[in-house]
């Protein structure tokens, strides 16, 4: 036992070699209810919490499945599904999320008129994915916790690339109050190994957010800090609940993200329905893109 | 070349209905100046006159809020967040005429004037994207609001053409002091850039070697009509901008004479390498897309 919690301890300490940070493409978001409330993490109630923080699979009732697409700019097709079911054991859970490129020139070089010029050979894709497998235990009632194993896959063409990690994530209830924290890629040794024999390493990421809760109106913040970047990034978010119409709910949000060398602030926003157990969500963001002024997300989850 | 269009049929619906909500309106101030005298003149309970105080101040505040929002964002892009601040302003005070006990029937009254103020901006839209034969690559909207008048103009520059709004005053306005006449009318104006002024990327741009390693780079490629600053943005697969490269005129990047090659070295705005996978990259002059194209990193 001792040897073991030493070679864990090992692993987690060991400082990676000079690598790339890998592209986290749950970065961008994994459900419309979250982007709308400044995509803070941890406080969903669906199957998507394996995506975010699992110890936040504790809110799910019995089973739950969701579903969320997007594409960005035109060209980025997001999506994920995430599935949980409550045991006896504790919440499991199961969730993939995976963006496609598709259309890439492959190009090569070609005598056009006495000048060498780039020409397109042929096309291929890049494909990032990511599938988290989670299990959430109720320490004390009002004390989650929760772990993730996370398994990435990056397809650049015929180059090709895999690798393992590990989220680990607590949820504390206090009055009115819920605080979730989040450590996602907890330990950095593990690296994604490429086909062509590049290495990468999956950024260490942490969030800790706060929720306070009253009849009507939710207040969140989240503060984010990834190895990716030399910044912390904040969130806040607010979520009301009309008392007059109880199906349906706002999000407002604000969120902080990088262009260029700055950190700069989106506000987003969305509206919720809850439908005989179908849920829906939609969320705007302003986008940063010369060519497309707003993004716009939705999903859907379903408890059962 | 202008063209204008008057739609005559809307005027006339609008003038019907704004003669029947003058007298309505009308009806109103005079319930409101019956408050005023009750006020005034039958020593009215304390938390009377603080509720009143109350209704007054939130309507003024809200509408301060809304103006002042408008008046400061000059960008059509803003337009969205125009509606939304609007929906908030009109749910404030819906909320507000609830909470005095006004009910939707009264609000229903003033519906027309509310989808009035909702349809504030959509003139815009109609007159940029109606006027434009391909996407809008910019576009920038002043805006006006005094006492009496509210007003727009915007300036939309397309792939094909640069499309200016007339004066002012004489694209869309919405006079206060003229309730009763209401004149819808877009007026559009500009001239055709003929095609040897047009800046433009000839061919597809195309990045060599594609997919390339993080640590080798790569070069975009592309020819150009004609002399000109050109800007190379590089998006991550997010959306967000990563590198700014930035080519002079005459120089690498921004010749007409030669095939360009502009180097970039797989580095992100803070020098870290980028992570595997696509990226795309705009080739930019003056605010306006010229070309755009796809690569991928591989680590």
């Amino acid at each position: 036992m001792r040897k073991l919690s030493l070679l864990v301890l090992s692993l987690i300490l060991m400082s990676p070699l000079a690598a790339a940070d890998a592209l986290m493409v749950t970065d961008v978001g994994t459900s419309a209810g979250m982007l709308g409330k400044g995509q803070i993490e941890g406080f969903d109630s669906s199957a998507v919490s394996v995506l975010e923080n699992p110890a936040g699979l504790y809110r799910v009732e019995n089973q739950s499945m969701s579903i969320f697409s997007t594409q960005l700019m035109n060209e980025v097709n997001f999506r994920n599904v995430a599935y949980a079911r409550k045991t006896s054991l504790g919440t499991f859970a199961v969730g993939y999320m995976g963006s496609l490129i598709d259309g890439i020139p492959e190009t090569a070089t070609q005598n056009v008129g006495g000048e060498e010029k780039f020409v397109a050979n042929s096309y291929f894709n890049v494909e990032n994915m990511v599938v988290k497998a989670g299990l959430q235990r109720t320490l004390k009632p009002d004390f989650y916790v929760g772990v993730n194993l996370n398994y990435y896959s990056n397809s650049i063409g015929s180059v090709s690339g895999t690798g393992l990690n590990f989220d680990a994530g607590l949820i504390y209830e206090v009055s009115n109050f819920e605080t979730s924290v989040v450590l996602k890629n907890i330990i950095p040794s593990m690296r994604a190994n490429y086909s062509n024999g590049g290495q990468e390493t999956y950024p260490f990421q942490t969030l800790w957010g706060v929720k306070y809760g009253r009849d009507y109106v939710d207040l969140m913040a989240q503060l984010k800090t990834t190895t990716a970047i030399d910044r912390n990034l904040l969130s806040l978010g607010a979520t009301y609940r009309p008392g007059f119409l109880s199906f349906m709910h706002l999000n407002l949000g604000m969120k902080q993200f990088m262009h260029l060398e700055d950190v700069k602030n989106h506000y987003t926003f969305g509206i919720g329905l809850r439908l005989f157990g179908l849920n829906f969500d939609y969320a705007y963001e302003k986008s940063e893109h010369l060519q497309f002024d707003n993004n716009n997300y939705f999903s859907v989850n379903f408890d059962f | 070349m202008i063209q204008q269009f008057t739609l005559e049929k809307l005027n006339k619906w609008a003038q019907e209905r704004f003669e029947t909500l003058s007298k309505r309106l009308a009806l109103r101030i005079e319930q409101e100046l019956m408050v005023v005298r009750y006020v005034l003149f039958c020593r009215p309970s304390k938390k009377t006159i603080i509720a009143l105080c109350l209704r007054v101040s939130i309507l003024l505040a809200s509408f301060l809020v809304f103006a002042s929002i408008q008046l400061s964002s000059n960008y059509i892009e803003s337009t969205l967040l125009n509606v939304i601040v609007l929906g908030v302003f009109l749910w404030i005070v819906a909320n507000f005429l609830w909470e005095f006990g006004y009910t939707i029937q009264h609000v229903k009254r003033y519906s027309v004037w509310l989808l009035m103020l909702l349809l504030l901006p959509l003139p815009l839209y109609i007159s940029v994207y109606a006027s434009s034969d391909a996407a809008v690559v910019s576009s920038q909207v002043t805006k006006r609001f005094q006492l009496s008048s509210y007003a727009f103009n915007a300036t939309a520059t397309t792939r094909k053409k640069q499309v200016t709004t007339a004066p002012v005053d004489s694209w869309f306005k919405l006079n206060f002091a003229q309730m009763g006449v209401l004149k819808f009318s877009f007026v559009q104006g500009g001239a055709e850039i003929t095609p040897e002024t047009v800046a433009k990327v000839v061919g597809k741009p195309l990045a060599y070697p594609n997919p390339f390693r993080v640590s080798q780079g790569t070069e975009i490629g592309y020819d150009l009509s004609k002399n000109m600053d050109v800007e190379i943005l590089v998006y991550n697969m997010f959306g967000n901008l990563v590198r700014q490269i930035y080519c002079f005129s005459g120089d690498t990047g921004g010749r007409a004479d030669e095939y360009n090659r502009v180097s970039f070295d797989g580095r992100d705005a803070m020098g870290k390498h980028l992570g595997a996978g696509a990226y795309f990259y705009l080739i930019v002059s003056d605010g306006e897309v010229l070309g755009k194209g796809k690569m991928a990193v591989t680590p």
